[in-house]
């Protein structure tokens, strides 16, 4: 297990390209999932507040 | 065909059905991919274990100068029939793209560092690569740099057309300098030149981050257009 962390010499190199690589797929997904989510919540929320005519009159 | 697609309901429709699947592909890609990449493939004869960078590099390369053309693609069609859809289009692409010229940049240093024994050298490909990215960050500086947003999306458009300019240059300046990068290995005239048992991990990461590319696309566009749209809703909600 060691020898295929080490790369052959070259795991420094290797685990931080890929690690790279994968953090920032990891988290641009995560990001724009998450927006995404909080939209469609804010998207509803005024759905129903339109849907609601006497909470809109009691202002 | 343009027209069709370009009606943001029937693109909120259409995207829907292509999202679950698209997840699918990205994530049996990027897990399949980094299998194949890191354990189930050979060392190279003459790199040794270094080869694996690029599995990363080179799928990272080719989705920056294809999220390019995009942008500058969807920049086009903004500014000649100035849909607000290609302008979404263009803001969509433009932070992955951006993503994947930096990861370009950065895993190509890292392999760069122990097989020629420099992080970097200012010869055609590394340089035009370069400057491919700083178009990029030019886009979206002037893309989100105004109050309101519609105000930057010209300015913004005419600079990624005018960036279109670097895709050639990029993908020839191994044909056309003497550079540190090595040539083309798989888009050349010749045929492909490297063993399938690399090509096929390549090509695994490749439909992964491809998928994964398209995901962000499609969501951001969808984002962009659910937040314009709650800004409509918004602004009837204060006018009545």
């Amino acid at each position: 297990m060691a020898g295929f962390f080490a790369m052959g010499g070259y795991g420094v190199f290797v685990w931080t390209g890929w690690g790279l690589t994968l953090l920032f797929v990891l988290l641009l997904w995560l990001h724009t999932e998450t927006r995404l989510a909080r939209l469609d919540q804010l998207l509803e929320q005024d759905r129903k507040t339109a849907e609601s005519p006497s909470e809109n009159q009691g202002e | 065909m343009f027209d069709y697609l370009a009606n943001p309901g029937r693109f909120m429709r259409l995207s829907g059905i292509m999202i679950w699947p698209l997840r699918g592909i990205a994530l049996a890609g990027l897990v399949i991919g980094s299998w194949l990449g890191l354990a189930g493939s050979p060392a190279d004869y003459q790199q040794g274990e270094a080869v694996r960078l690029m599995y990363v590099h080179v799928p990272a390369a080719w989705l920056a100068l294809s999220s390019y053309l995009m942008l500058g693609l969807a920049s086009l069609f903004f500014i000649v029939w100035r849909h607000p859809l290609a302008d979404i289009a263009a803001r969509a692409i433009a932070p992955a793209g951006t993503g994947f010229a930096f990861l370009t940049l950065v895993t190509g240093a890292l392999w760069g560092a122990p097989i020629w024994g420099t992080w970097w050298v200012w010869d055609g490909r590394l340089t035009s690569m370069l400057v491919l990215f700083f178009f990029f960050i030019g886009y979206l500086a002037l893309a989100n740099g105004f109050d309101r947003p519609e105000r930057g999306a010209r300015p913004a458009a005419i600079l990624a057309m005018v960036g279109v300019l670097n895709l050639p240059i990029v993908k020839f300046s191994v044909d056309w300098w003497n550079t540190l990068h090595q040539p083309a290995s798989i888009l050349r005239s010749g045929g492909m030149a490297i063993d399938p048992a690399m090509l096929w991990p390549l090509f695994t990461m490749f439909a992964g981050l491809q998928a994964f590319f398209l995901l962000m696309v499609i969501q951001r566009m969808r984002l962009l257009l659910g937040q314009a749209r709650l800004a409509r809703l918004a602004g009837q909600h204060g006018a009545s």
